[in-house]
């Protein structure tokens, strides 16, 4: 068992009401986070579009921020759209890559880090202890299989083709 | 889950999914 996690255990305080508070901001950055990903449906072109003008006004160094930002925030847009925005604007294509692989990788370990340092607590207060326990035990089998998938989840690619076939 | 096993299936799938993407779009590049 991972001595971190054991700590964070020890510090885990069950408390209702700080878990009825939590559940309801919850609900509220769910129901923003859906109507931001509708949003983003809405006015795809115009999103595509702005990331396109970022990548062609700011260079790389704009391509560097971009994947950083969409790696580090979950949210409905991979950096794959940027790094083809960028070949296709005339950009190096070992250095775009390059470029994104480095903005990728900081932004997913900055993501992992806040998380392995705040996330079991947030959860911790979130959820009752049976729970709690259901959803460790879940994560400490199958979690290797969620990032994966998370890593090469084709949600972009599946956007992008269907728009070519509409 | 620890550092190691997040780099093992975190990061590791998303780097050759970006090389992919970058080799596809050159790719297509070529072919056009």
């Amino acid at each position: 068992m991972n001595p971190k996690l054991d700590k964070s255990k020890r510090e885990c305080i069950h408390n209702p009401e700080l878990r009825l508070q939590l559940q309801i901001i919850d609900v509220i950055v769910a129901l923003v986070f859906i109507g931001l990903c509708i949003l983003a449906l809405a006015n795809y072109h115009a999103i595509k579009e702005a990331i396109t003008l970022e990548i062609e006004g700011y260079g790389l160094a704009g391509l560097l921020v971009m994947s950083f930002i969409l790696e580090f925030v979950p949210q409905f847009i991979n950096p794959h759209w940027g790094l083809l925005v960028a070949i296709a604007a005339g950009f190096n294509i070992y250095l775009s890559t390059l470029v994104v692989i480095i903005g990728g990788i900081i932004g997913s370990l900055v993501g992992f880090n806040v998380g392995q340092k705040y996330g079991f607590q947030f959860i911790c207060a979130i959820f009752n202890p049976k729970t709690l326990k259901k959803i460790v035990e879940g994560w400490n089998k199958y979690g290797g299989i969620f990032v994966l998938v998370s890593a090469l989840t084709p949600v972009q690619y599946g956007l992008l083709f269907s728009e070519h076939w509409a | 889950m620890s550092r190691r096993k997040f780099l093992i299936w975190g990061i590791i799938p998303r780097i050759i999914s970006y090389c992919t993407v970058g080799a596809l779009a050159a790719l297509g590049i070529g072919f056009l």
